[in-house]
């Protein structure tokens, strides 16, 4: 045992173990991100391969835009800036909702999802090219700015911009995670998750804003951290005009949020796995 | 060696809270590398269920399975870059993305890159003659095409075993030829497949095995040639055009021959132990004949022979 030990520390075995542990952990972790690059950069080669396509998506865009804009202006004053910050505050929290489950929706009963479990060293890698994606919010972000930049009424706090956009991202995940789950194991929901996109968005644009202004509902909503992220894109991209919650409690609030809830919903979400290996996916179940 | 080894599987589905569905009661099977499997059984006999259990999307509830040498419950991450899927009822490919650019997603993702990559795209679009639809999205392919992609991304990574599930069913009679033809391709070159049909004559031509499921239970396996042998009824059939095919029929009934006279036609069915050169005698001592044929016994008559007896229908539902 004492040569054992000796001859290992002589050639140094121990360490070259941990070194190949290390090396194993290392090539997943990089097997994971060249996948995930490849997914996304092979979807994104597809929607710019055809003018029209990347030009309907641009278009979207711009619908729900004025979808926000064109009441806002009729009923009262607003700013331009502000009215963008709203509509790319509801834009964020609703691609945030969906930031993992996405990646599974629709995925199912075409097998690609399955195609891409034989595949795929890890399926983080899809989540992660779904998280991808959200460049995409540049185009809603330049087009909720360009108005405002005309009116000359844009002013930006870009440090705290970019601490709201993490944490919307962060508190959200685990909400994904649980649609993901209940999709693969419980409802499908593919079929309603564009109305379901289409009422968030109206929620956080107009029904968020709204509540953290009026007293009685203000208490109620403060729970969501929808409310703390869409206060602080606010606060942010109007440079500190629009004040609708104390930005260090909501950045605090939305930190801890993460940090408590997306323990128990990746819990959820390997139970969703596991009923999905017994009883096979929610929407493939006869 | 053996590229599918399964035995006793069981999977039992819960439909309602006191309602189960056995769909597998203890199957046991195997198929050698490089082999055709035919895996036959009615809609709901657990075809697709043991698909799924093999190819690692359900786990079983009992039983064993191994593929190329590895435990599927236990070392599924290890083999299951060297197996590959096809349905007609999925299409594994991502529905609004060309053929080709999921077939170059596929390729990446199995490892492969660069000039190997972009030559095995190409040897596959030409192999299933799909070279003029590659800048085709999923969604604007007819079904014949769809099949064709399928089986195209199936093959990316080289699969030593390839499942297929129902891959002619709903196509129309040409294509579903060329898949049969491209299926033989496929073995030639080494791949063992296991081909989950209700096809019969599809499974006649193709398969080495054959695999006949029940509500959940293998009824009859073996080579095909074996279970042509023990399980058809009938050796042989035997045609006969002739100048007095009435006279000859019954003739031949009175002989207690199995006969049946159709549009000039004369049909005997030779059943087990009955031999054809005493009835070529009768024949030829009855009638003129313009034209004689013997037809061999098809896997249909093995599938009535073995679902006659009021089978035939998917797994059995069972109080909690």
């Amino acid at each position: 045992m004492g040569e054992k030990n000796l001859a290992d520390s002589v050639l140094g075995v121990g360490s070259l173990k941990r070194a190949s542990g290390l090396s194993k952990v290392t090539d997943y972790w990089f097997k994971v991100l060249e996948d995930s690059w490849v997914i996304f950069k092979i979807e994104m080669e597809e929607l710019f391969s055809r003018v029209g396509d990347a030009l309907m998506f641009f278009v979207q865009f711009l619908i729900m835009y004025f979808t926000v804009m064109l009441p806002l202006k009729l009923v009262g004053a607003k700013p331009l800036s502000e009215i963008g910050a709203l509509f790319f505050a509801a834009m964020l929290n609703t691609s945030a909702i969906f930031q993992f489950a996405d990646a599974i929706l629709g995925r199912i009963r075409s097998g690609v999802y399955e195609a891409f479990r034989l595949a795929l060293k890890s399926m983080l890698s899809l989540y992660l090219a779904n998280l991808y994606t959200s460049w995409m919010l540049l185009v809603a972000f330049v087009i909720g700015f360009i108005p405002a930049a005309l009116e000359g009424s844009l002013a930006i706090d870009l440090p705290v911009f970019i601490v709201a956009f993490i944490l919307t991202f962060l508190s959200n995940a685990s909400i994904s995670i649980v649609i993901a789950g209940i999709h693969i194991a419980y409802k499908p929901i593919r079929g309603f998750r564009g109305i379901i996109g289409l009422i968030l968005y109206f929620l956080f644009a107009y029904g968020i804003p709204y509540c953290l202004k009026n007293d009685p509902w203000r208490r109620i909503v403060l729970v969501l951290p929808q409310a703390h992220s869409t206060s602080l894109i606010l606060y942010s991209l109007t440079a500190h005009k629009v004040v609708l919650t104390d930005p260090l409690f909501s950045m605090l609030y939305l930190v801890i949020f993460t940090v408590v809830t997306i323990p128990p919903s990746l819990k959820m979400y390997f139970k969703a796995e596991r009923i999905a290996k017994k009883y096979g996916f929610a929407s493939l179940r006869r | 060696m053996l590229a599918i080894k399964v035995s006793n599987l069981v999977k039992v589905f819960k439909i309602k809270r006191n309602k189960k569905i056995v769909a597998l009661r203890g199957i046991t099977f195997s198929l050698p590398k490089g082999h055709i499997l035919g895996y036959l059984g009615p809609n709901g006999a657990g075809k697709t269920t043991t698909i799924r259990i093999l190819t690692g999307f359900l786990e079983p509830d009992d039983g064993y399975a191994e593929l190329l040498g590895y435990d599927i419950s236990r070392e599924f991450e290890r083999v299951k870059h060297l197996i590959n899927i096809m349905s007609t009822e999925r299409t594994y490919l991502i529905e609004n993305m060309t053929i080709e650019r999921n077939l170059r997603l596929f390729g990446r993702l199995y490892g492969f890159g660069g000039l190997e990559l972009k030559r095995r795209i190409n040897e596959l679009l030409e192999f299933f003659d799909l070279k003029e639809h590659k800048d085709k999205r999923i969604y604007e392919l007819s079904r014949g095409l769809r099949v064709r992609s399928s089986l195209c991304r199936a093959l990316i990574n080289y699969p030593e075993v390839l499942f297929l599930d129902e891959p002619t069913s709903g196509i129309d009679v040409i294509c579903a030829e060329q898949i049969r033809s491209y299926i033989r391709k496929i073995s030639r070159e080494g791949t063992t497949i296991f081909l989950a049909t209700h096809n019969m004559y599809e499974a006649q031509r193709l398969s080495d095995y054959l695999a006949f499921l029940d509500r959940g239970r293998i009824i009859a396996y073996g080579r095909t040639e074996e279970i042509l042998e023990k399980f058809s009824p009938l050796e042989k059939v035997v045609r006969i055009k002739c100048d007095k095919p009435r006279e000859l029929a019954k003739h031949l009934l009175s002989e207690g021959y199995e006969v049946e006279e159709k549009g000039g036609e004369v049909r005997v069915r030779l059943r087990r132990g009955q031999e054809l050169n005493p009835l070529l005698v009768e024949i030829a001592s009855t009638a003129r004949i313009d034209f004689i044929s013997v037809v061999e016994p098809s896997l249909e008559e093995v599938f009535k022979h073995l679902y006659g007896r009021g089978g035939g229908h998917g797994g059995e539902e069972l109080g909690r």
